[in-house]
């Protein structure tokens, strides 16, 4: 049983963000900004609705995006064996040293890109008032679609980071994409098969109908959560996937 | 500290670098891990500090299994490898990020490791040389004061007066209580310092020796002659005449050249390897 220390945590966390944490601070910054002013200078006759969708989709995309990123290189140590060997010398378990990496690149990444984007949309809707440019909604990071995102991004997007972070020295984000999408591949392929096996008569392939669905009239009922269960139970294998390549890590 | 029990190990299946090695580290001593290139003096020392598994047999670390790599035992030792990792940061912020860990770090005596090391505090560290950047690992090393410190290949990329620094620096550090292994190929440089000797070769441990015992059973000389001596048990042409090994028949200690003595039993039907044997049976005896 590998022994866990909260106070060892702690400082593993703070290492990495002595450390390393130039990254996590410095890329949201000019990034947003890059972003924000793309914005500003595009149209601004849109109404109030599809104004605060454009900040919802920023966010997303830029989560989705920074999040992997700093998913992939949090354990940018192991890429070389030097580093490996520095990082697995550190006093602390390899149990410890996955949860500090798994909190440095979810919960304090998250953190620090809401509150940097929050405030960043409050500058720029202060600044576009300067302008007379008025009526915009601040970016709220509680509505639904953002929520929706945000679990996603635990469930999927920052655990294939991090097992690709360990399980590939170099090109960790093309090969860490293509990961992702050989997953998602084969989920859907399975997902098609199934429903090839249930539902015989309806599949036409390309051409299934949903509406077909309801054969001689018998009624399906519909498991709203099966997507969120299908992307904890994906997200707990990639992270147990992660952990255990980490724990066999070597020089 | 460190015990390696019928150990095997090999990058490659098929192809075995160690075969069956036992070998004990205890506190007290500078151990001088001797070998020749590729030998695998850098792979033993990751073996003992759990950065590589064993195929099969046992590193038991401080009572512990090394690959475990337990914090309580990772905390009572410090390795320094021979190609060193550094991030882009200064020494400050290494010493505030990695000196937690180490429950009797001393900031203040890592400080004046550095000055002792003349080591730039100011530029970052990737962009120190080689050296400096040993040096001031070493600094750090000697700053965790761990019970026990693995250094591979410390003299490599220090100059001249910092390998002599480095050696005044070893001999205050080692006491009782600790115990310190280094792997050289330079051995030199660590003359005086290292003792015992534990040599590798061919993928087994020939030989771990105490150097009062070396003393005791063996005297070296060197011998203005310009033929090489029959008698001797070894011997290396030097300039002006031979640097002889043979049995110590008289019981004046002469002190051993650390390269011949290695030469000597890393030879091919290595006699000394052999007298030295036959001097400890008799003194188990």
């Amino acid at each position: 049983m590998q022994p866990i220390s909260v106070h060892r945590i702690w400082l593993l966390i703070r290492r990495n963000v002595m450390l390393y944490g130039q990254k996590l601070w410095a890329y949201p910054g000019p990034l947003l900004g890059i972003m924000f002013i793309v914005w500003s200078m595009s149209d601004k006759s849109y109404a109030e609705g599809s104004a605060s969708n454009f900040l919802n989709s920023l966010y997303i995309v830029v989560l989705i995006v920074l999040g992997f990123y700093t998913s992939a290189h949090v354990l940018s140590e192991h890429k070389t064996a030097d580093g490996r060997q520095s990082s697995l010398t550190v006093p602390a378990s390899d149990a410890e040293k996955f949860i500090a990496s798994w909190f440095y690149s979810g919960p304090l990444f998250m953190l620090v890109y809401t509150v940097a984007f929050f405030f960043l949309s409050w500058i720029m809707i202060g600044i576009l008032g300067i302008f007379g440019i008025g009526g915009f909604p601040a970016f709220n990071p509680f509505e639904e679609v953002v929520l929706k995102n945000i679990t996603f991004f635990f469930l999927v997007i920052q655990p294939a980071g991090l097992l690709a972070a360990i399980a590939f020295d170099r090109a960790v984000i093309p090969k860490a994409f293509g990961t992702l999408l050989a997953v998602a591949l084969s989920l859907g392929a399975l997902g098609i098969l199934t429903f090839r096996i249930v539902y015989r008569d309806a599949f036409e392939g390309f051409f299934t109908q949903v509406g077909k669905l309801n054969v001689d009239g018998a009624n399906f009922s519909v498991n709203t959560d099966s997507p969120f269960v299908l992307l904890l139970v994906l997200g707990l294998m990639l992270l147990a996937a992660t952990y255990f390549k980490f724990q066999e890590k070597s020089v | 500290m460190i015990h390696l029990q019928n150990l095997d190990f090999g990058y490659r299946k098929g192809e075995r670098l160690f075969e069956g090695l036992d070998l004990n580290v205890e506190r007290g001593g500078i151990y001088g891990l001797l070998g020749r290139n590729g030998a695998g003096k850098s792979t033993l020392l990751k073996l003992m500090t759990g950065c590589l598994k064993p195929d099969s047999g046992s590193v038991e670390l401080f009572g512990r299994e090394a690959f475990d790599r337990h914090p309580d035992s990772l905390q009572r030792l410090y390795f320094l490898p021979e190609q060193v990792y550094l991030p882009a940061r200064s020494w400050k912020l290494l010493a505030k990020a990695y000196g937690p860990f180490y429950p009797n770090f001393s900031e203040e005596a890592f400080y004046n490791g550095l000055e002792t090391f003349h080591v730039p505090t100011d530029r970052k560290l990737t962009k120190l040389s080689l050296g400096q950047k040993k040096k001031g690992l070493i600094s750090f090393a000697l700053a965790c004061n761990t019970e026990l410190l693995v250094l591979d290949e410390p003299t490599n990329g220090l100059d001249i007066p910092s390998k002599a620094q480095f050696r005044s620096i070893m001999a205050e550090t080692v006491t009782d209580d600790r115990a310190i292994v280094v792997s050289t190929h330079q051995v030199r440089d660590l003359a005086g310092l290292i003792d015992p000797i534990m040599v590798v070769d061919n993928g087994s441990m020939i030989a771990h020796l105490d150097l009062n015992a070396v003393s005791n059973a063996l005297s070296f000389t060197l011998e203005s002659s310009l033929t090489p001596p029959i008698d001797a048990l070894h011997h290396e042409r030097v300039p002006g005449g031979y640097y002889v090994v043979r049995p110590n028949t008289t019981g004046r200690h002469t002190e051993p050249d650390l390269e011949v003595l290695f030469n000597a039993i890393v030879a091919p039907n290595s006699r000394v390897l052999t007298t030295l044997a036959s001097a400890s049976h008799l003194q188990n005896a």
